[in-house]
């Protein structure tokens, strides 16, 4: 009885021995991953402070400025982004950002446009009307597919099939806290009304044309950057979530072989017992 | 001749910020050169090439796939998805991209993405070749 305890203990330690090498593996992965995103994340952002600086110059100094992307209307239907993950082990990583785009979601009638394969997963799977399923990698996901991205909004919102666009994703605020954020990105509402600027500004060919096509490559920098955002949170979560999974397992060995190694002693301790007694018979 | 500051940003970071005689770009009605001075101006760029003089005169090309250029008190900046000088193109790989987007092309002629990456192909080999 006692042999056969020990070789259970064993295999134990080895399986746990096993999955400890492999969250250790995936951890240092993680850790690699997440330096190459952080890099990402910061190359991105001078680009994003003047494009959304150009926009609200354009607002400020304009008059008689009117445009479908930032005149407010009645929200009848949100357009929500959700960026997930490809891949779970990731903590809470995935279920925390769906929560916060569950809450946008239950304020009124809205369509979803997932990113990535959980973020696709779970809204079929709830039954969410969804815009396009055609964007299940965030991984590789590239800039074209954000221009791409962009353009649908932007087309949607002009036509009315959308009165609202906010993204969902997670803002990397340090290695150990990623939050998740709802950003709005349609009507375009920064750039207060009440600086205006003196100077007069030339567009070529004409106002509204130039913001119409700015309009798209705004959005589509700005899911650029919250995927961008979003990618280093998930390494981020992942390796943090690996580095408890491999505390935990080598707890656990630890405890086991603490047990194998009773069970072992208590075999001998048996066994001499017994012969001990076999020969006083 | 005088000179003004020229920032080049892409979502890759900032590609350029220096001081600059002249920038030639290819906006939605035409070539625009931005001299020292220059009004306050926004248009977008299409598809197409970049020139630059710089301080010491020496001409630049780049390729830009799109973005727009704007200057306010003479600072112009160029917001562009990419752009790539011409020193720093890969001409093996625009030429690969060519023939794969040709190749797409001749399978689907309505293929809006291998039309638009054939040009983007054929923009880069031109100015790569431009040194």
């Amino acid at each position: 009885m006692a042999g056969t305890s020990t070789k259970d203990i064993k295999n134990r330690i080895k399986s746990v021995e096993n999955t400890g090498q492999i969250t250790k593996a995936m951890e240092l992965v993680a850790t690699s991953k997440l330096r190459q995103a952080k890099k990402k994340v910061e190359s991105t952002r001078p680009f994003f402070e003047i494009l959304e600086e150009t926009l609200s110059d354009i607002k400020k100094n304009t008059r008689e400025f009117s445009s479908v992307y930032t005149k407010k209307r009645e929200v009848k239907k949100t357009c929500v982004v959700v960026i997930g993950g490809d891949r779970g082990l990731a903590g809470g990583y995935n279920i925390n950002v769906f929560k916060k785009a569950d809450k946008v979601i239950a304020e009124g009638p809205s369509v979803v446009l997932p990113i990535g394969k959980k973020a696709l997963e779970y809204y079929e799977k709830q039954g969410a009307e969804l815009l396009i399923d055609a964007f299940d990698k965030a991984d590789d996901f590239t800039i074209p597919h954000c221009h791409e991205m962009g353009v649908l909004l932007a087309d949607g919102y002009k036509k009315r099939s959308f009165d609202r666009v906010c993204v969902v994703y997670t803002e990397f605020v340090s290695m150990l806290s990623q939050v998740p954020q709802v950003k709005e990105i349609l009507p375009f509402l920064s750039g207060d009304k009440g600086s205006r600027s003196k100077s007069l500004t030339l567009y070529e060919p004409s106002q509204e044309a130039v913001f119409d096509k700015l309009v798209p490559q705004y959005i589509s920098g700005v899911i650029y950057c919250a995927l961008c955002e979003s990618l280093a949170s998930e390494h981020g979560a992942r390796r943090t979530s690996m580095e408890n999974a491999s505390k935990n397992a080598a707890d656990m060995i630890d405890e086991l072989t603490l047990k194998f190694n009773r069970a072992r002693q208590a075999a001998i301790t048996q066994e001499i017992t017994e012969i001990v007694s076999g020969a006083e018979a | 001749m005088s000179t003004f500051n020229l920032k080049i940003v892409t979502l890759d970071g900032i590609i350029f910020d220096s001081e600059v005689e002249n920038v030639v770009a290819r906006t939605s009605v035409g070539d625009v050169c931005i001299l020292k001075n220059h009004t306050d101006y926004i248009a977008p760029i299409e598809l197409g090439r970049v020139k630059i003089k710089d301080e010491e005169g020496h001409e630049r090309t780049g390729a830009c796939t799109g973005g727009f250029i704007s200057v306010s008190d003479s600072n112009t900046r160029i917001v562009a998805t990419t752009f790539e000088f011409s020193e720093d193109i890969d001409v093996d790989r625009a030429e690969r991209a060519k023939e794969k987007a040709e190749e797409k092309l001749k399978k689907d002629k309505a293929s809006k993405v291998a039309e638009i990456k054939l040009k983007k192909a054929l923009l880069r080999l031109e100015v790569s070749q431009k040194k």
